[in-house]
């Protein structure tokens, strides 16, 4: 009987988990909200979570906006259970239909960042190995470039063009087929 | 000469956020982009020139070409130049005025043969000029013709399919060719095939599709079959052709939606399709009142449906067709479903669904009270003064042992 006490304990002592920023914030949240990040899923697993999950490559401005979008789509990946695909199975009830676009709202309303941050969260959600969150981010920064020239994009990311005019010239000619 | 990491470094100085980035992060953002704007960023600068190559992703579309020719000259010299580095995803995309992948069909199935050979995964085939395909009635432009030959892989998981045609045996070709295929999707395709048996398939999608050739349904070989052991989502929208869903082997179903509309010519056999979806966790089955008894039935002397329990079943979604015989097949469904928690009725206006002829005394005759006691919400969807639903919820309420909460919603967007 003691030892399913300590199991009990141990169940929910598992249930939150501890993340520390790279200047030592904590950050105490639920397992469904931590284990979104593959990287900590796989600390989890191997059981060296005790003491809390330092994160030396992530700020604590970063690593709170993570934990949020985290937090929001750990309830949407709760309902998602079961369902494997992964085309378009979004038209099946209402109620899922409703949830999705008050997810993409979350969504839209989270990217209103600037670049720094944005770039920021690239490598957080990279480092953390969050799908939706890189995919996310990434999405963002490739609508911005999209239909631009090379010039517009240089600009805007402050892209130091240290091609010479030849250089580019030749670039120019070998893929002309990309920009007729 | 500076070395790679010298330039990262410099590019960082500069407050160059985005090409300091590591090249698989560079490549994932690319992959989002058109396959032009992709190969564009070639002169960004030195570090970019060949990154856009490498890119495991294709997002090839006709959008922004002005011509076919335009399109084809610049897919062709794109493949030429990336050579044979190996692909993750290839969508092809013929969303350009006037461009359809039928008008130059050799060269497109080239393309996809070139996808298959670099080990794609994911492949997507959009054919869909929808409203320009119809300018001249009289000689609308086909659907694209996929030759079955080539389309073998080892590596192809998921594959979407719009606008195609597929000819006959295609799809045995299809599935036989991909042994590790999971995923289909196919809206408005025309498929002159009627088995989709496959032994990996986990998802499948259908809506739109034409059987123009499913065979005679007076000869009995009109059937669309799905027979799929390791199917866990299925998803058939309006079918087209004189033709009878049936399902044989589909025992992995967790989620299951048909939902046809007006189709006249599609039947269902709904005891038949029930009794093969016993395992299913959330089940939508809305298609018009008529169509699901045309072809005759009877629930009691049904070997198809006797004594099935569906005991993974927790949501379940109905039109009004299974009010048909005195609600005989609903009764049958919430006396055997255990663990229901919701069910929704979604009732098609009076007028469309004709003279039901619900009675409540003959279905409160016909079959003892029963527990449903998981069963909380119950949610009947139909349009204002509908007369039957006062019927309906007489009888949920009288046969029911602990009656659910019954909300009665308004049928919206008629």
């Amino acid at each position: 009987m003691a030892s399913a006490g300590s199991g009990d304990e141990k169940a929910a002592a598992a249930a939150m988990i501890t993340l520390i920023s790279s200047d030592n914030e904590k950050f105490e949240v639920t397992e469904a909200t931590a284990t979104l990040s593959q990287t900590i899923r796989h600390m989890i697993e191997d059981g060296c979570t005790d003491g809390g999950v330092p994160l030396p490559n992530v700020t604590s401005k970063i690593l709170a906006r993570v934990i949020e979008y985290c937090k929001k789509h750990a309830t949407a990946a709760a309902g998602e259970e079961g369902s494997s695909s992964s085309f378009s199975d979004a038209a099946f009830l209402e109620v899922d239909r409703a949830f999705l676009e008050e997810l993409e709202e979350f969504d839209d309303a989270f990217l209103e960042v600037d670049r720094a941050t944005l770039f920021d969260l690239i490598l957080a959600a990279n480092y953390l190995d969050i799908k939706g969150l890189l995919n996310l981010t990434c999405q963002k920064v490739a609508d911005s470039v999209k239909g631009k020239t090379p010039e517009q994009i240089r600009e805007m990311y402050n892209i130091v063009n240290d091609l010479t005019p030849e250089e580019e010239a030749e670039i120019r000619r070998e893929t002309q087929w990309a920009f007729e | 000469m500076a070395t790679p990491r010298s330039k990262r470094a410099k590019a960082i100085d500069a407050g160059d956020r985005i090409s300091s980035l590591p090249d698989e992060l560079r490549h994932h953002i690319l992959s989002f982009l058109p396959a032009r704007d992709a190969a564009r960023t070639c002169v960004l600068s030195p570090m970019w020139r060949q990154l856009w190559a490498s890119v495991p992703r294709l997002n090839v579309g006709a959008e922004g070409f002005t011509s076919q020719s335009s399109f084809i000259e610049f897919v062709n010299a794109l493949l030429l130049s990336r050579g044979c580095i190996p692909l993750k995803s290839f969508w092809l995309r013929a969303n350009g005025p006037g461009i359809f992948l039928e008008n130059f069909r050799d060269t497109a199935n080239m393309w996809i043969r070139y996808a298959l050979s670099s080990n794609v995964e994911e492949l997507g085939i959009d054919d869909y000029n929808q409203n320009d395909r119809y300018v001249d009635m009289k000689n609308p432009i086909e659907f694209f013709f996929i030759q079955h030959c080539p389309f073998t892989s080892s590596y192809l998981k998921k594959l979407h399919l719009c606008y195609v045609y597929i000819n006959n045996h295609g799809l045995r070709k299809l599935f036989s060719g991909c042994p590790i295929l999971e995923d289909l999707e196919m809206i408005n395709c025309e498929i002159s095939d009627t088995e989709f048996s496959s032994a990996s398939l986990k998802s499948l999608s259908i809506e739109y599709v034409d059987f123009p050739y499913a065979g005679d349904y007076n000869m009995g070989d009109c059937y669309i079959v799905i027979n799929m052991p390791s199917l866990v989502s299925l998803h058939v929208g309006t079918l087209l052709g004189f033709t009878l869903l049936s399902l044989v082997d589909v025992q992995s179903l967790i989620t299951a939606a048909i939902v046809l509309s007006t189709s006249i010519d599609t039947f269902v056999d709904c005891s038949k399709i029930l009794g093969a979806l016993s395992n299913v966790k959330k089940l939508e089955l809305l298609f018009p009142y008529d169509l699901g008894w045309k072809y005759e039935y009877s629930v009691q002397d049904d070997t198809h449906l006797c004594g099935v329990v569906f005991a993974n079943l927790i949501t379940l979604s109905l039109s009004d067709w299974c009010l048909y015989d005195n609600c005989k097949l609903l009764m049958y469904l919430l006396e055997h479903s255990p663990n229901l928690e919701k069910l929704t009725l979604k009732m098609s206006e009076p007028h469309f669904r004709g003279n039901i002829g619900l009675s409540c005394a003959a279905a409160v005759k016909s079959a003892r009270p029963f527990n449903c006691e998981k069963l909380r919400k119950v949610e009947i969807v139909c349009s204002k003064g509908d007369k039957i639903v006062g019927r309906l919820v007489t009888i949920l309420l009288t046969k029911m042992k602990s009656p659910p909460e019954i909300n009665i919603k308004p049928l919206s967007g008629v």
